[in-house]
C-alpha cells in the first residue's frame, strides 16, 4: 500500500482549504430533456462568481442542483471537504441536509415564512438544524438584522415589508446558518427597480467581507463590479468563463457576444 | 319558563352525549383527514388510489346509509369474529361512522390547504437544512390551518348536526331523548323547539370559537392591501 507522504498531505490540505466548492460534470435531466449537460467549475474561498445566461440556459437549475432542491442526475460536488457523488443515485437525506447547512440560498421570491416575524424566520433553522441555544440564536439574529439595516423591523411580519426589505431579511436568514457559500438565485429579479439598489448594496458588502458567493443574475453591471469571475451558460454548458473585464470587453464566443449585445439593446430601449 | 314535564335531565344527558360523540369524532376525524390528505399527496400511487376510493365512496353515499351499513356490517363482522351474537355499542358505532364521514370531507379540505402553502416557503425550509418533520411542524402545519379552518369549521357544524342521525342505531343522544319526550308528553312542538334551540346554541358558540381561531391563524397576513 502506497501511503501519501506528509508533504502530499500538506499540499492537498492547502488546496482543499482554498477550494470552497468544486463541481465536476454535473448533469440534470428532466425526463428526456437534458437541462444541464455536464458543468464543471471550482470556486475558491472568497470567490464571487456570477452565473450569466439567457433564460433556459440552466443557470437557476444549476444553482438548485448544488443544494439538491433539484436532484442532480449525475456529477460530483465537493463542499468544504465533503464529497457527494450524485452518480450513485439516491443520496441519503442526512447527507443532503449536511450539504445544505454549508450552502445558504437566497431566492428570487424571498420565500420568507409568512406566519413568522422577521426574527422568528431567522432563528428556526439555527436552533433546529445547528442546535444553537435559543438565546444565542436570537442574539445572533438581531446582530445580522442590524447588519442588513433592518433592526427596527425585527417584530414585523414579512407581509408588512417591502420586497427589498424582505430580500434583505432572507439574506440575513441565510447568513444565520453561517454557511460556507452563499447561493443567490436572481435575488433582484422580483423587485421594483427602485428597490434593487438596497439589496445589491447588501450583497456587495458581503463580497467585501470575503464571502464565497455564486450569483445568478441579470444585473450585468453589478456582476461586472462585484464578481471576480463570470461563468456564462448556454444550453446547459459553460460556454465561456473568465475575469469580468475580459469576458465583458472581449467575449470570445459568439453566444456571449450575442447575449451581451441583446442585454445592451434592452438597456438602451 | 318552558315546561319540560320532568324530561329536563334526560334532555341534558342527551345533549352531553351529542357533544361527546361530536367532539370525539372531530378529533379522530381530523386525524383521519390529515392521513387522507397526506396519502393523496403521497408519491406512492397505491396510497393515492386508496385515498381516492375512500373519499369517493364516502362522499357519494348518504350519511344515514353509511351509519346503518357500518352499524349492521359491524355487528355481522363482530358476530362472525366471536362466534356469537355481539351487539355493537351505539356510542362507539356512532363515533366510528361520523369519524369515517368527517375524515373523508376533511381529507379534501386538508389536501387543498396543504397545497395552498406556497411551495417557495417549503423550499426555503429545505434549503436551510430543516428536516421533513421540522418543515411540516414549522412551516406547513401552522400555515395550512389558515387555509383549512373555514372548511373544517363548516364540517364541524355539519358533524354536530349529523350526530342526530346516530339516534337511528339507538344512541341516547339529544335527538333521541327529545323524540322520546315528545312521544311521551304528546307535546312534540315544545320538545323539538327546545332541541333545535340547543343545537343552535352549540353551533353559535362554535362559530364564535372559530372566529377566534381564524384570527389567530391569520397572524402575519396583511389585513388590507
Amino acid at each position: 500500500m502506497n501511503l501519501p507522504s506528509n508533504d502530499d498531505h500538506a499540499r492537498d490540505n492547502a488546496a482543499e482549504q482554498r477550494t470552497a466548492l468544486r463541481v465536476v460534470e454535473l448533469k440534470k435531466r428532466f425526463g428526456p430533456l437534458e437541462v444541464i449537460k455536464g458543468v464543471s467549475f471550482t470556486a475558491k474561498r472568497g470567490d464571487v462568481i456570477s452565473i450569466l445566461g439567457s433564460s433556459g440556459s440552466g443557470k437557476s437549475t444549476l444553482l438548485r442542483c448544488l443544494n439538491f432542491l433539484e436532484e442532480p442526475s449525475e456529477g460530483e460536488i465537493w463542499v468544504g471537504g465533503r464529497h457527494i457523488n450524485a452518480r450513485s443515485g439516491i443520496v441519503a437525506q442526512r447527507e443532503i441536509n449536511a450539504l445544505r447547512c454549508k450552502l445558504g440560498m437566497v431566492f428570487q421570491g424571498f420565500n420568507l415564512w409568512s406566519h413568522m416575524t422577521v426574527l422568528e424566520n431567522m432563528v428556526e433553522a439555527p436552533i433546529h438544524v445547528r442546535g444553537i441555544a435559543k438565546a444565542e440564536a436570537w442574539k445572533r439574529a438581531e446582530e445580522l438584522l442590524s447588519k442588513v439595516g433592518l433592526a427596527d423591523k425585527r417584530h414585523a411580519y414579512p407581509a408588512h415589508l417591502s420586497g427589498g426589505q424582505q430580500q434583505r431579511v432572507a439574506i440575513a436568514r441565510a447568513l444565520a446558518m453561517e454557511p460556507e457559500i452563499l447561493l443567490f438565485d436572481e435575488p433582484t429579479s422580483a423587485l421594483d427597480p427602485e428597490l434593487v439598489g438596497e439589496v445589491l448594496k447588501v450583497i456587495r458588502s458581503l463580497a467585501d467581507e470575503g464571502r464565497t458567493m455564486l450569483i445568478v443574475t441579470h444585473e450585468l453591471g453589478f456582476a461586472r463590479q462585484v464578481s471576480n469571475r463570470i461563468v456564462f451558460l448556454h444550453q446547459g454548458r459553460v460556454e465561456e468563463e473568465g475575469a469580468p473585464e475580459a469576458v465583458f470587453r472581449n467575449p470570445a464566443s459568439f453566444r456571449l457576444k450575442q447575449f451581451l449585445s441583446a442585454q445592451a439593446t434592452e438597456l438602451h430601449q | 319558563m318552558i315546561e319540560l314535564q320532568g324530561f329536563g335531565d334526560q334532555i341534558a344527558a342527551g345533549a352531553i352525549t351529542t357533544l361527546r360523540v361530536a367532539a370525539t369524532s372531530l378529533v379522530l376525524g381530523i386525524g383521519v383527514g390529515l392521513c387522507g390528505a397526506m396519502a393523496k399527496l403521497s408519491r406512492f400511487h397505491a396510497l393515492r388510489r386508496l385515498a381516492d376510493v375512500y373519499t369517493t365512496i364516502i362522499r357519494g353515499v348518504p350519511e344515514l346509509l353509511i351509519i346503518l351499513i357500518l352499524y349492521f356490517g359491524g355487528t355481522v363482522a363482530m358476530t362472525a369474529a366471536f362466534g356469537r351474537y355481539v351487539e355493537i355499542d351505539a356510542f362507539a358505532a356512532g363515533v366510528f361512522a361520523l369519524t369515517i364521514v368527517f375524515g373523508a370531507y376533511a381529507t379534501e379540505v386538508f389536501r387543498a390547504a396543504i397545497r395552498a402553502v406556497p411551495a417557495g416557503q417549503i423550499e426555503a425550509a429545505h434549503a436551510l437544512g430543516l428536516s421533513k418533520v421540522h418543515t411540516w411542524r414549522l412551516v406547513i402545519f401552522p400555515q395550512m390551518w389558515r387555509y383549512a379552518l373555514p372548511g373544517i369549521g363548516n364540517l364541524w357544524l355539519t358533524l354536530l348536526k349529523d350526530t342526530a342521525l346516530i339516534s337511528v342505531v339507538g344512541l341516547e343522544d339529544l335527538m333521541r331523548k327529545t323524540g322520546v319526550a315528545a312521544g311521551a308528553t304528546h307535546d312534540p312542538l315544545t320538545f323539538y323547539t327546545v332541541a333545535a334551540g340547543l343545537y343552535l346554541f352549540f353551533t353559535s358558540v362554535s362559530l364564535a370559537g372559530l372566529t377566534l381561531l381564524e384570527r389567530r391563524a391569520n397572524r402575519g397576513v396583511r389585513v388590507a392591501d
